[in-house]
């Protein structure tokens, strides 16, 4: 096994860790750091410059915006791990039977993954928000239904190289069951590209889904996520940068996390 | 095995991808929970309008035959008719692939004229301050949503300073180029930053090679050997780099047109959206597949003529 001590010394790898680990603190702890109810409209205190009331000053309405920074984040969260959990899950059972079966199954399987990846991506998610209507669950939905495909497509070429090795062939001799090959042999030696395509998708992912809230077709205001934030700071850019910048800010803070750390495993374990 | 043989083994492949694609598009009708018709024309509807939606959208027949006459239609080129232009949907988006078309055409030109100086000038400096600055913008463009550099680009460019028009569309082609040039600009961001990495590192790694080596013994000058022997072999996975995003650019084609108000597809799949135009969303989405499987048809064919090892085994 290697040790955490060994990622770790590599720098991208570092940062990311840590730029994520903050942004995790952040967001788990939102509702107890946020200096104001995201929700709590104060008309009197409307589109107030950034001061240390309100760092990252206020919005139309009056809500500070730290405190929808903050919140965002932890939406930010949510829609990673969901979105791109149900995407890792279903990508790595998807593509192992794939891999691990070849034939039919392959054929059936690869053939619905070229066919969505057809598609461009911000295209199918709209038209999937269309049919199940807006919200952040049909987005974590819409996504998670998009981007197993790639998923698939990194396991199963693993699983084709990897399954003519001794120690599966060996295993086979033994008369193991293919469960047991596919999820206690093939499965370790073939998760980490996944892992880090998973890393880098949390990234595409966010970006992703805060145009869709821009455009909104994705979360609904009040909801503070931080692609309608900007789209309600949208008008006011001339007036009032900061509505729109800071939650810019916070989409742009994950990312780079989100890429350094994919960079980093990526040169790491592939290495 | 020829290229001939070649681009038709590729083709044969697409066939099924084809009729999946098409199988998709004609689902998200059937998707949509509850009646779509319903859903399409709201609570306060009378039944006989639902019924004479119901009727123009084939909803009463069973579906295989639905899909069937789905099929039929795409044959002559009919794709049904919107609910809220009342127009065949084919001619709505004609009257628009220019927009789009020229808007996603004119990122990739940008796109090569910055990345490939920039990317060798990298590769010179390799190690040094230069390279790890394209490094670190590179990253910071990926990261910044397109959205909001175009927000801000728009604010800056055009609404303060005035240099840019602040969105639509003009007449003739110098015209639509000025209107065409902040959002293309940043709908390249991406894949300028994209580009540059690739090639940055497939250059580094060509200019190992043994060749390079050689024709530095030769005494030829540095300009020589980046242009005339490393770019060209470096060049390949660029292209497909390129090629293969073109179908993201027109994902991305839907923000940029909505932030800059240009009147493309991407536009109309929204507004689309927003009054549930659903045969309208699904003959964009028909759309904007076929052109990205034509698009990837053609970068595999060109790969192969470019590098003819990949069908040669």
């Amino acid at each position: 096994m290697v040790k955490l001590r060994e990622f770790t010394r590599n720098p991208n790898i570092k940062i990311g860790l840590i730029m994520i680990g903050i942004l995790v603190l952040i967001g788990i702890s939102s509702p107890l750091i946020s200096p104001y109810d995201p929700f709590q409209q104060d008309l009197m205190e409307s589109l107030q410059p950034p001061s240390f009331k309100h760092p990252f000053g206020t919005d139309l309405y009056g809500r500070d915006v730290m405190s929808r920074v903050i919140w965002g984040a932890w939406i930010a969260i949510k829609i990673c791990v969901i979105g791109v959990g149900i995407a890792f899950i279903v990508g790595n059972l998807a593509g192992a039977f794939a891999g691990y079966y070849g034939g039919w199954t392959d054929t059936i399987i690869m053939r619905i993954v070229d066919s969505i990846l057809a598609f461009p991506f911000l295209v199918l998610v709209i038209a999937i928000m269309a049919i199940f209507g807006p919200g952040l669950r049909n987005l974590y939905f819409a996504i998670a239904v998009v981007s197993w495909c790639q998923f698939a497509r990194i396991v199963r070429s693993k699983y084709i190289s990897e399954k003519e090795a001794d120690y599966v062939m060996a295993a086979k001799a033994v008369g193991f069951p293919d469960k047991r090959i596919i999820f206690g042999h093939l499965l370790p030696n073939a998760i980490a590209p996944t892992v880090v395509y998973a890393s880098l998708d949390c990234a595409l992912v966010i970006l992703l889904a805060a145009s869709l809230s821009f455009i909104g077709v994705g979360a609904q205001p009040p909801v503070p996520e931080w692609g309608a934030q900007i789209a309600e700071g949208r008008q006011l850019f001339q007036v009032a940068w900061w509505v729109a910048t800071f939650p810019a800010l916070g989409i742009m803070y994950t990312v780079i996390g989100c890429s350094m750390l994919g960079d980093g495993l990526r040169d790491r374990l592939a290495g | 095995m020829s290229l001939e043989r070649y681009a038709l083994k590729r083709f044969l492949e697409i066939i099924p991808v084809f009729f999946i694609v098409l199988f998709i598009v004609f689902l998200m009708l059937h998707f949509i929970p509850g009646d779509p018709a319903k859903n399409i024309l709201g609570i306060m509807a009378t039944p006989e309008r639902l019924e004479q939606l119901r009727e123009t959208l084939g909803l009463n027949e069973p579906v295989h035959k639905q899909f069937y006459r789905f099929i039929g239609r795409l044959v002559h080129g009919d794709l049904g008719r919107s609910i809220r232009y009342m127009a065949p949907i084919t001619t709505l988006i004609f009257s628009r692939l220019k927009v789009t078309l020229s808007l996603v055409l004119m990122s990739a030109v940008i796109c090569i004229i910055f990345s490939l100086p920039i990317s060798l000038y990298a590769a010179k400096k390799h190690g040094k301050l230069p390279d790890y600055a394209v490094g670190v913008s590179s990253l910071l463009i990926f990261s910044m949503p397109e959205f909001w550099t175009g927000l801000l680009f728009l604010n800056i460019f055009a609404l303060k300073f005035g240099w840019f028009p602040t969105g639509g569309w003009g007449s003739g082609l110098l015209n639509n180029m000025y209107h065409l040039f902040l959002p293309s600009l940043i709908l390249s961001l991406f894949l300028t930053a994209l580009v540059t990495r690739t090639l940055r590192s497939d250059m580094l790694e060509v200019l190992q090679k043994e060749y390079i080596r050689l024709a530095r013994t030769y005494g030829f000058s540095e300009v020589r050997i980046y242009t005339k022997y490393a770019l060209k072999n470096a060049l390949l996975p660029t292209i497909t780099v390129i090629g293969l995003n073109l179908g993201w650019l027109l994902g991305s084609s839907v923000v940029i047109e909505t932030v800059f108000s240009l009147p493309g597809i991407g536009a109309m799949l929204l507004d689309a959206v927003i009054v549930r135009d659903y045969p309208l969303i699904q003959g964009i989405s028909l759309v904007f597949a076929l052109a990205i499987m034509l698009n990837n048809y053609i970068v595999d064919i060109l790969y192969g003529i470019i590098d003819p090892r990949i069908y040669r085994e």
